[in-house]
Protein backbone atom coordinates (compact mmCIF):
# COMPACT_ATOMS: atom_id res chain seq x y z
CA UNK A 1 0.00 0.00 0.00
CA UNK A 2 1.52 3.22 -0.19
CA UNK A 3 1.50 5.28 2.25
CA UNK A 4 0.20 8.80 1.91
CA UNK A 5 2.51 10.23 4.75
CA UNK A 6 5.18 9.12 2.89
CA UNK A 7 4.52 11.61 0.07
CA UNK A 8 5.53 15.34 0.47
CA UNK A 9 3.45 17.81 1.53
CA UNK A 10 2.92 19.48 -1.98
CA UNK A 11 1.82 16.46 -2.94
CA UNK A 12 -0.09 15.62 -0.58
CA UNK A 13 -2.08 19.29 -0.38
CA UNK A 14 -2.61 18.89 -4.65
CA UNK A 15 -3.93 15.87 -4.33
CA UNK A 16 -6.68 16.63 -1.57
CA UNK A 17 -6.66 20.46 -1.54
CA UNK A 18 -5.84 21.04 -5.13
CA UNK A 19 -9.44 21.00 -6.70
CA UNK A 20 -10.94 23.38 -3.82
CA UNK A 21 -7.77 25.98 -4.12
CA UNK A 22 -8.41 25.84 -8.18
CA UNK A 23 -12.39 25.94 -7.84
CA UNK A 24 -11.84 29.01 -5.58
CA UNK A 25 -9.43 30.90 -7.63
CA UNK A 26 -11.35 30.27 -10.93
CA UNK A 27 -14.21 31.88 -9.21
CA UNK A 28 -11.90 34.83 -8.75
CA UNK A 29 -10.26 35.38 -11.60
CA UNK A 30 -12.13 33.38 -14.01
CA UNK A 31 -9.30 32.15 -16.47
CA UNK A 32 -8.15 28.68 -16.05
CA UNK A 33 -4.42 28.87 -16.52
CA UNK A 34 -4.30 31.65 -14.47
CA UNK A 35 -6.25 30.33 -11.68
CA UNK A 36 -3.64 27.60 -11.75
CA UNK A 37 -0.85 29.43 -11.33
CA UNK A 38 -2.46 31.15 -8.21
CA UNK A 39 -2.34 27.48 -7.02
CA UNK A 40 0.71 26.83 -7.52
CA UNK A 41 2.13 30.13 -6.25
CA UNK A 42 -0.96 29.06 -2.93
CA UNK A 43 1.53 26.08 -2.70
CA UNK A 44 4.83 27.39 -3.15
CA UNK A 45 4.65 30.05 -0.71
CA UNK A 46 2.66 27.04 2.16
CA UNK A 47 5.41 24.82 1.08
CA UNK A 48 7.94 27.46 1.95
CA UNK A 49 6.22 28.61 5.29
CA UNK A 50 5.24 25.26 6.35
CA UNK A 51 7.13 25.14 9.54
CA UNK A 52 5.10 28.67 10.77
CA UNK A 53 1.57 26.46 10.46
CA UNK A 54 0.74 25.50 13.96
CA UNK A 55 -2.60 23.62 12.98
CA UNK A 56 -4.97 26.04 14.66
CA UNK A 57 -6.51 25.90 11.38
CA UNK A 58 -7.13 23.20 9.38
CA UNK A 59 -4.95 22.86 6.27
CA UNK A 60 -7.60 23.54 4.17
CA UNK A 61 -8.21 27.34 5.24
CA UNK A 62 -4.94 27.59 6.15
CA UNK A 63 -4.27 27.52 2.06
CA UNK A 64 -7.27 28.92 1.34
CA UNK A 65 -5.99 32.03 3.13
CA UNK A 66 -2.93 32.00 1.15
CA UNK A 67 -4.36 32.23 -2.05
CA UNK A 68 -6.59 35.12 -1.01
CA UNK A 69 -3.64 36.97 -0.80
CA UNK A 70 -2.55 35.52 -4.11
CA UNK A 71 -5.51 37.09 -5.75
CA UNK A 72 -5.29 40.35 -3.53
CA UNK A 73 -1.67 40.29 -5.59
CA UNK A 74 -2.84 39.70 -8.75
CA UNK A 75 -5.39 42.23 -8.64
CA UNK A 76 -3.08 44.67 -7.37
CA UNK A 77 -0.43 43.75 -10.28
CA UNK A 78 -3.41 44.08 -12.84
CA UNK A 79 -3.92 47.20 -11.97
CA UNK A 80 -0.88 48.83 -11.36
CA UNK A 81 -0.81 48.38 -15.26
CA UNK A 82 -4.23 49.63 -15.74
CA UNK A 83 -3.61 52.79 -13.61
CA UNK A 84 -7.07 52.04 -11.66
CA UNK A 85 -9.07 55.32 -11.38
CA UNK A 86 -12.77 55.84 -10.93
CA UNK A 87 -12.74 58.40 -13.59
CA UNK A 88 -11.31 55.52 -15.91
CA UNK A 89 -15.26 54.34 -16.52
CA UNK A 90 -17.08 57.69 -17.80
CA UNK A 91 -20.57 55.85 -18.87
CA UNK A 92 -23.31 57.53 -17.64
CA UNK A 93 -24.72 54.98 -14.87
CA UNK A 94 -27.85 56.38 -14.78
CA UNK A 95 -28.73 57.03 -18.98
CA UNK A 96 -32.23 56.17 -19.95
CA UNK A 97 -32.85 54.52 -16.86
CA UNK A 98 -34.76 57.67 -15.45
CA UNK A 99 -36.92 60.82 -17.08
CA UNK A 100 -36.24 64.65 -16.60
CA UNK A 101 -38.14 64.50 -12.94
CA UNK A 102 -35.63 62.11 -11.79
CA UNK A 103 -38.32 59.29 -12.17
CA UNK A 104 -37.65 55.34 -13.09
CA UNK A 105 -38.11 55.54 -17.19
CA UNK A 106 -37.29 52.09 -17.38
CA UNK A 107 -38.36 50.43 -13.87
CA UNK A 108 -36.65 47.55 -12.33
CA UNK A 109 -37.93 43.96 -13.02
CA UNK A 110 -38.13 42.05 -10.02
CA UNK A 111 -36.46 38.78 -9.57
CA UNK A 112 -38.92 35.98 -9.67
CA UNK A 113 -39.12 34.19 -5.78
CA UNK A 114 -35.65 35.25 -4.48
CA UNK A 115 -35.64 32.34 -2.23
CA UNK A 116 -35.64 30.02 -4.66
CA UNK A 117 -33.39 31.70 -6.82
CA UNK A 118 -31.00 31.60 -3.72
CA UNK A 119 -31.05 27.98 -4.24
CA UNK A 120 -30.15 28.25 -7.79
CA UNK A 121 -26.39 27.22 -8.36
CA UNK A 122 -26.78 28.84 -11.70
CA UNK A 123 -27.67 31.92 -10.43
CA UNK A 124 -24.38 31.86 -8.78
CA UNK A 125 -22.67 31.26 -12.32
CA UNK A 126 -24.35 34.28 -13.43
CA UNK A 127 -22.85 36.30 -10.84
CA UNK A 128 -19.46 35.62 -11.99
CA UNK A 129 -20.08 35.59 -15.76
CA UNK A 130 -21.54 38.94 -15.19
CA UNK A 131 -18.17 40.37 -12.81
CA UNK A 132 -16.27 38.99 -15.81
CA UNK A 133 -17.96 41.45 -18.18
CA UNK A 134 -17.37 44.21 -15.25
CA UNK A 135 -14.47 46.75 -16.71
CA UNK A 136 -11.20 45.89 -15.18
CA UNK A 137 -10.82 48.42 -12.65
CA UNK A 138 -14.21 47.74 -11.44
CA UNK A 139 -14.06 44.20 -11.83
CA UNK A 140 -11.02 44.14 -9.39
CA UNK A 141 -13.33 46.04 -6.70
CA UNK A 142 -15.88 44.13 -7.10
CA UNK A 143 -14.84 40.98 -6.54
CA UNK A 144 -11.87 42.05 -3.73
CA UNK A 145 -15.17 43.41 -1.67
CA UNK A 146 -17.78 40.92 -2.17
CA UNK A 147 -15.64 37.83 -2.79
CA UNK A 148 -12.94 38.55 -0.73
CA UNK A 149 -14.67 40.28 1.62
CA UNK A 150 -11.64 43.49 2.24
CA UNK A 151 -13.37 46.22 3.63
CA UNK A 152 -13.04 50.07 1.90
CA UNK A 153 -9.90 50.88 3.79
CA UNK A 154 -7.76 47.81 2.88
CA UNK A 155 -9.35 48.47 -0.98
CA UNK A 156 -7.72 52.05 -0.35
CA UNK A 157 -4.43 50.27 0.16
CA UNK A 158 -4.10 47.26 -1.40
CA UNK A 159 -5.39 48.63 -5.11
CA UNK A 160 -3.93 51.69 -3.77
CA UNK A 161 -6.88 53.88 -5.50
CA UNK A 162 -6.50 57.39 -4.24
CA UNK A 163 -9.19 57.92 -1.74
CA UNK A 164 -11.66 56.12 0.40
CA UNK A 165 -14.71 57.97 -1.40
CA UNK A 166 -13.25 57.27 -5.07
CA UNK A 167 -13.22 53.61 -3.86
CA UNK A 168 -17.07 54.00 -2.93
CA UNK A 169 -17.92 55.97 -6.27
CA UNK A 170 -15.99 52.63 -7.68
CA UNK A 171 -18.41 49.99 -5.84
CA UNK A 172 -21.51 51.99 -6.68
CA UNK A 173 -20.69 51.96 -10.09
CA UNK A 174 -20.36 48.05 -9.87
CA UNK A 175 -23.08 47.13 -8.24
CA UNK A 176 -25.71 48.75 -10.88
CA UNK A 177 -23.86 46.93 -13.78
CA UNK A 178 -24.13 43.93 -12.14
CA UNK A 179 -27.52 44.31 -10.66
CA UNK A 180 -28.40 45.26 -14.68
CA UNK A 181 -26.36 42.83 -15.93
CA UNK A 182 -28.13 40.26 -13.54
CA UNK A 183 -32.03 41.54 -14.55
CA UNK A 184 -30.56 40.78 -17.99
CA UNK A 185 -30.32 37.41 -17.26
CA UNK A 186 -33.31 37.27 -16.02
CA UNK A 187 -35.45 38.69 -18.14
CA UNK A 188 -33.98 36.59 -20.92
CA UNK A 189 -35.11 33.72 -19.05
CA UNK A 190 -38.58 34.35 -18.75
CA UNK B 1 -50.80 72.06 10.02
CA UNK B 2 -51.44 69.88 6.82
CA UNK B 3 -48.92 72.13 5.28
CA UNK B 4 -46.77 71.93 7.82
CA UNK B 5 -46.50 68.60 7.64
CA UNK B 6 -46.48 68.39 3.76
CA UNK B 7 -43.49 71.06 3.70
CA UNK B 8 -41.28 68.16 6.22
CA UNK B 9 -42.49 65.30 4.23
CA UNK B 10 -41.58 67.19 0.82
CA UNK B 11 -38.04 67.29 2.37
CA UNK B 12 -37.90 64.05 2.84
CA UNK B 13 -39.40 62.73 -0.70
CA UNK B 14 -36.42 62.15 -3.17
CA UNK B 15 -36.38 61.06 -6.52
CA UNK B 16 -36.05 57.88 -7.64
CA UNK B 17 -32.79 58.74 -9.27
CA UNK B 18 -31.37 59.97 -5.63
CA UNK B 19 -33.22 56.94 -4.10
CA UNK B 20 -31.61 54.14 -5.92
CA UNK B 21 -27.84 56.34 -5.22
CA UNK B 22 -28.74 56.00 -1.58
CA UNK B 23 -29.42 52.20 -2.29
CA UNK B 24 -25.86 51.89 -3.64
CA UNK B 25 -24.50 53.89 -1.32
CA UNK B 26 -25.94 52.04 1.78
CA UNK B 27 -24.24 48.93 0.34
CA UNK B 28 -21.00 49.67 1.26
CA UNK B 29 -21.36 53.02 4.07
CA UNK B 30 -23.31 53.90 6.64
CA UNK B 31 -26.12 56.57 5.63
CA UNK B 32 -26.13 59.08 7.76
CA UNK B 33 -29.43 59.97 9.52
CA UNK B 34 -31.07 62.18 7.36
CA UNK B 35 -30.36 59.89 4.18
CA UNK B 36 -31.95 57.08 5.80
CA UNK B 37 -35.27 58.59 6.55
CA UNK B 38 -35.46 59.67 3.06
CA UNK B 39 -34.54 56.52 1.24
CA UNK B 40 -37.12 54.84 4.49
CA UNK B 41 -39.58 57.54 3.31
CA UNK B 42 -39.29 57.14 -0.71
CA UNK B 43 -38.88 53.01 -0.39
CA UNK B 44 -42.13 53.12 1.22
CA UNK B 45 -43.75 55.30 -1.10
CA UNK B 46 -42.28 53.41 -4.91
CA UNK B 47 -42.79 50.08 -5.66
CA UNK B 48 -40.18 50.20 -8.10
CA UNK B 49 -37.42 51.41 -6.09
CA UNK B 50 -38.74 48.43 -3.71
CA UNK B 51 -37.51 46.39 -6.34
CA UNK B 52 -34.36 48.01 -6.74
CA UNK B 53 -33.97 46.95 -3.10
CA UNK B 54 -34.85 43.47 -3.66
CA UNK B 55 -32.52 43.33 -6.29
CA UNK B 56 -29.39 44.92 -4.59
CA UNK B 57 -30.32 41.88 -1.14
CA UNK B 58 -30.44 39.38 -3.42
CA UNK B 59 -27.31 39.81 -5.03
CA UNK B 60 -25.53 40.40 -1.85
CA UNK B 61 -27.23 37.14 -1.10
CA UNK B 62 -25.79 35.08 -4.64
CA UNK B 63 -22.30 36.87 -3.65
CA UNK B 64 -22.03 35.94 0.12
CA UNK B 65 -23.15 32.34 -0.89
CA UNK B 66 -19.63 32.30 -3.33
CA UNK B 67 -17.51 33.58 -1.17
CA UNK B 68 -19.05 31.29 1.76
CA UNK B 69 -18.55 27.95 -1.12
CA UNK B 70 -16.94 29.08 -4.14
CA UNK B 71 -16.35 25.03 -4.66
CA UNK B 72 -19.87 24.90 -5.36
CA UNK B 73 -20.07 27.10 -8.00
CA UNK B 74 -20.00 24.71 -11.04
CA UNK B 75 -17.15 22.59 -8.90
CA UNK B 76 -14.59 23.10 -11.52
CA UNK B 77 -11.25 20.70 -10.96
CA UNK B 78 -7.69 20.73 -11.73
CA UNK B 79 -7.75 17.83 -14.29
CA UNK B 80 -4.65 15.33 -13.98
CA UNK B 81 -2.48 16.80 -16.29
CA UNK B 82 -2.86 19.56 -14.99
CA UNK B 83 -2.17 18.07 -11.53
CA UNK B 84 1.13 16.68 -12.94
CA UNK B 85 1.88 19.91 -14.39
CA UNK B 86 1.42 21.48 -11.16
CA UNK B 87 3.55 18.91 -9.70
CA UNK B 88 6.44 18.78 -11.96
CA UNK B 89 6.64 23.15 -12.08
CA UNK B 90 6.66 22.99 -8.41
CA UNK B 91 9.53 20.78 -7.57
CA UNK B 92 11.51 22.68 -10.53
CA UNK B 93 10.96 26.02 -8.38
CA UNK B 94 11.64 24.25 -5.11
CA UNK B 95 14.84 22.30 -6.73
CA UNK B 96 13.24 19.48 -4.87
CA UNK B 97 13.03 16.15 -6.34
CA UNK B 98 11.07 12.74 -5.29
CA UNK B 99 9.53 12.14 -2.44
CA UNK B 100 10.54 14.26 0.58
Amino acid sequence: MNDRHDASPLDLWLDEHGDALYAHAVSRVREPALAEDLVQDTLIAAWQAKDDFRGAASVKTWLISILKFKIIDHFRKAERETSLDAIQDNDDLWVGKFDETGLWAVEPLAFRDPASILENTQLSRALLDCIARLPSNLRSVFTLRELEGLDTNELVSQLQISSANNVLVMLSRAREKMRLCLEGTFASGR
Amino acid sequence: MFKSFIARLGRFLVACRDASELALADCDRPLDRSERARLRVHRYLCGPCRIYQQQLEVMDKIATRVRDSSAEVGEPKLSGDAKSRLRSEMRARLKISGEQ
